[in-house]
């Protein structure tokens, strides 16, 4: 049986200090204020892309007035993305954030899911082909498989 | 139609076009991942082409080195011209080997060597190459000297070339040499840590040589002496490298060790040589079974 170790799940077992700052019907936003650290968390297995740029778009104003050094992009239950959505989050949001300061990115990927991982490495390898003159290169950028490790990491 | 009609079409519709984005995203990431792992095995099958002509290219390369390196190591077919009854036993670890046999004939003497270059492969190989080229330029002008004086200048010609560059070279070559009179029973035998087996009527002498490392100051508690050794009709000499006694193998993958070596030579002294040589080398092999071979063997034995 699968266990439940997403930011939701697992936040109230750290001892972080967080707080909720932006909840949809498909995803969440958690900031650990002390942390300077914002936890997006999607919550479905498939997010559409009107809605993956809405919450993306929503954080940048979160990024900019909380001061946040660290980024963690929760996808543990997403089983389907969007390539499109994949490259905008890429080369258009994650530049916007650049300008903001925050370079440090964490990712924890679906547990199990062989496939999925496979096909974010292509997507990656997609991106990085099709578009050469990025900030990519200049982000710290880490795959976890917790929360706790990518909020200490 | 109500506007709660309305707004639930609406929904409907969005679920709808969702479930189509999400099916064609599913679809595409499948896609994508076929085309990555595709591309991955195309790099992977280039790569593996050019491994394999590297692999080609260096064997050849090797091989070739083989019988330059044959052109200067005695063959056991020249042993047997200067020693009507003797055998070698050869298994080098890779194609080239760090172990040789060497032998001048001035007519009234026999200078055989067998050395064993720290190494194996083509560093092992190179150096022998070296040392047996050096062997060949001290008894040109030192035809008559004894075993040990050729060491002694062997010694000071490995610290002379291979100390001059500002990387010092540590390697060296561990060496057994006799020196056969073809007119008195008599051999002369020096070794730097490369023993000698004396073996008559199953009685066996062995010595062991001095703990002298040839090029190297630092290495030594001996010095090079010589050693006159009367000999009679039917004795046995063996020379020999140390990775026969170095190899692991048997029940429980332990050595085969000197001791072992030592009974084997005691056991197969008194058989005819072709007899000596076959049980050598099915020893070895036996012992050795699935293991993985550790260093150079090279193994002589002589009938006087």
């Amino acid at each position: 049986m699968e266990t439940k170790r997403t930011a939701t799940d697992v936040l109230p077992t750290l001892s972080f200090k967080y707080e909720l700052v932006l909840e949809k019907n498909y995803g969440k936003v958690f900031l650990l204020p002390d942390n300077h650290i914002l936890i997006l968390e999607l919550t479905k297995e498939y997010v559409p892309i009107e809605e993956f740029r809405e919450i993306f778009t929503e954080t940048i104003p979160l990024i900019e007035k909380y001061k946040i050094t660290k980024f963690i992009f929760d996808k543990q239950n997403l089983r389907v993305f969007h390539q499109p959505s994949m490259e905008w989050y890429f080369i258009t949001w994650k530049q916007e954030i650049y300008k903001l300061g925050l370079s440090v990115h964490r990712k924890i990927l679906p547990q199990d899911q062989p496939a999925f991982a496979m096909a974010v490495e292509a997507g990656r390898a997609k991106i990085m082909n099709d578009y050469k003159d990025t900030v990519i290169p200049l982000l710290d950028i880490q795959y976890k498989t917790s929360i706790k490790e990518a909020i200490e990491s | 139609m109500t506007d709660s009609e309305v707004i639930y079409i609406k929904a409907l519709e969005k679920e709808l076009k969702d479930l189509k984005e999400q099916n064609a995203s599913l679809q595409s990431m499948y896609e994508m991942t076929t085309i990555y792992l595709k591309n991955i095995q195309d790099e992977l099958k280039i790569s593996e082409q050019k491994i394999l002509q590297i692999n080609k290219n260096l064997t050849d390369s090797i091989n070739y080195a083989k019988r330059i390196q044959d052109a200067f190591i005695l063959q056991a077919g020249t042993l047997q011209i200067l020693f009507k009854n003797s055998f070698v036993f050869q298994k080098p670890k890779e194609i080239v080997s760090g172990d040789f046999i060497w032998a001048y004939d001035n007519n009234n003497h026999v200078y055989l060597a067998l050395g064993d270059c720290t190494g194996h492969g083509v560093p092992g190989a190179m150096l022998s190459i070296f040392v047996i080229s050096m062997l060949n330029q001290i008894i040109q002008h030192f035809d008559n000297g004894t075993p040990a004086d050729i060491l002694n200048r062997l010694d000071k010609l490995i610290k002379k070339y291979l100390t001059q560059s500002t990387e010092q070279i540590r390697d060296s070559a561990e060496i057994a040499i006799i020196k056969y009179d073809k007119t008195n029973p008599k051999i002369y035998y020096s070794g730097a840590k490369r023993p000698l087996i004396h073996i008559r009527k199953g009685i066996t002498t062995i010595y062991q040589g001095s703990k002298f490392e040839l090029g190297n100051d630092y290495k030594r508690n001996e010095f090079l002496e010589n050693i006159e050794i009367d000999i009679q009709e039917n004795d046995m000499l063996y020379m020999f490298s140390d990775g026969y006694a170095d190899q692991f193998g048997g029940e429980k993958n332990f050595k085969f060790t000197t001791k072992k070596l030592m009974t084997l030579l005691q056991d197969v002294s008194p058989l005819s040589i072709d007899e000596q040589y076959e049980q050598i080398k099915s020893t070895f092999v036996n012992w050795q079974g699935n293991s993985y071979q550790i260093d150079d063997v090279t193994l002589l034995g002589i009938r006087v």
